[in-house]
């Protein structure tokens, strides 16, 4: 976690050329995520991803690209570096307009602190995670953790109906396959780390789950509503 | 691992005191357990959020019949005894814990959902402890379970009606975690990560007693009563 000198673009020395391919091929998915999201931001002035993983996902990278540095290469550092930008624009929008998917009026009132504190939190708990050597020289133990809590979210999300417009099915796609690009990474590189494997296992679950239901919801609404 | 020759209690690692103060602390939750319980009996209403009740039992499932406690063979117990006891809040769950649920669309995934996530903690949990992530007793995964179970109480008070919410469970749950967290200090205190778990959940307890007493019971809203629960699954 400490600054590697003298390290690539990517490190070939400490990882094989197939596993830092597959990093890379989940870091272009996670990017197609994002441009869909501030797409449907542009076009329906709301952020798809789930508010609360919005805190978490943010104080991810704030952690992972200023506070430590991954030991895969400059690449994947200036990756974080640079993710730092879009969270922050996310988070920034979500705090300025408030969260539409929250409906209950008592939450609304307390959503930005709520959504402060979250940040400030999961920031304080994944720095100290990695301070006490729990996790990997890359942050992928706390990035899998990050990344199910969002996959959770979104199903929930997804069950409650929200509006199908404002989702996009290419969101889906390109989160499942950016987490099985990173799940595939950890089979290759932490075959032994059972406990981050079946974060992979349950985030796949979750990503799958999201995404037939997804469909099942958008087929139901291209059918219309049964007769009377 | 589990077994039935260690000691009933372990005072080679652990002085009485700590042992004691420990005890106190699981005596806590023993009366936000029965608490709950009440709720459940009295209203038909499950008042610990439904995504904690499948963390707990999966914890106590994992720790209390497949690990077992460093710290002796009655704390072993202990936990066995609390999943015990969490399978009748469980079942309540799976029973009344729909009424949590405001959206009609997410009332209809709450059982599957549910069991899978029971699965799901057990698995994660499982996984965490045998990777040798957790310490001897499962202070690790147990406040990590109670960082999301405090975040979600506090999350379900706004959503629900403030009389479906035992200030007895309240006050039980966060003096028993306090005092589980001061014995971590005395015997963790180097694991910076442990101790922000700890103050995290503190925290968020707080915020839930303050909640607790400053919202005014309603009766307009009664969205988990056994009242309204008919009129609700129509």
């Amino acid at each position: 976690m400490t600054p590697a000198g003298g390290e690539g673009l990517l490190n070939t020395t400490a990882y094989g050329m197939a596993p830092l391919l597959l990093f890379l091929a989940g870091h272009v998915a996670w990017a197609v995520v994002y441009v869909m999201v501030f797409r449907n931001i542009r076009r329906h002035g709301v952020v798809e991803i789930p508010a609360a993983a919005v805190a978490s996902n943010l104080a991810w990278v704030t952690v992972w690209g200023f506070l430590y540095r991954t030991d895969m290469g400059t690449l994947f550092v200036w990756a974080n570096r640079a993710a730092i930008l879009l969270e922050l624009t996310v988070f920034g929008y979500v705090l300025a307009t408030g969260a539409r998917h929250v409906r209950i009026p008592e939450v609304r009132r307390w959503f930005k602190p709520g959504l402060v504190a979250s940040y400030v939190c999961w920031l304080v708990m994944l720095y100290l995670f990695a301070y006490q050597k729990y996790e990997t020289p890359n942050g992928i133990i706390s990035g899998l953790v990050v990344a199910l809590y969002m996959a959770t979210l979104y199903v929930v999300v997804e069950l409650s109906d929200m509006h199908a417009s404002q989702y996009s099915l290419t969101v889906g796609w390109a989160k499942l396959m950016g987490n099985t690009c990173g799940s595939l990474f950890c089979v290759l590189v932490y075959p032994t780390n059972h406990f981050l494997l079946s974060l992979c296992a349950i985030t796949f679950i979750l990503d799958a789950t999201y995404l037939l239901l997804f469909r099942h919801r958008h087929s139901v609404s291209v059918r219309g509503p049964a007769p009377a | 691992m589990f077994t039935l020759t260690q000691p009933w209690f372990n005072t080679t690692d652990f002085t009485v005191p700590q042992l004691v103060l420990f005890a106190a602390g699981c005596i806590g939750w023993v009366v936000a357990y029965i608490g709950t319980a009440i709720t459940i009996f009295k209203r038909q209403v499950v008042e610990i959020p439904a995504g904690a009740v499948a963390a707990n039992v999966a914890w106590e499932f994992v720790w209390g019949f497949i690990f077992g406690s460093t710290m002796g063979r009655a704390f072993t117990w202990g936990y066995a005894l609390w999943c015990l006891q969490d399978v009748f809040i469980t079942y309540s769950t799976f029973k009344y814990g729909h009424k949590q649920i405001a959206n009609p669309h997410l009332r209809r995934w709450f059982k599957p959902a549910l069991a899978f996530g029971i699965v799901a903690w057990g698995v994660a949990i499982y996984f965490f402890v045998y990777d040798h992530y957790d310490n001897g007793y499962g202070a690790i995964t147990g406040y990590i379970l109670n960082v999301m179970m405090s975040a979600l109480y506090i999350l379900l008070l706004l959503q629900g009606n403030a009389r479906d919410f035992s200030p007895l469970v309240g006050w039980s749950k966060m003096i028993g975690t306090g005092l589980l967290s001061v014995f971590g200090y005395i015997v963790n205190s180097h694991n910076l990560f442990l101790m922000s778990l700890c103050a995290i959940t503190l925290f968020l307890d707080l915020v839930y007693i303050a909640l607790l007493h400053t919202r005014r019971p309603s009766r307009g809203d009664d969205r988990m009563s056994a009242q309204a629960a008919p009129r609700l699954a129509a």
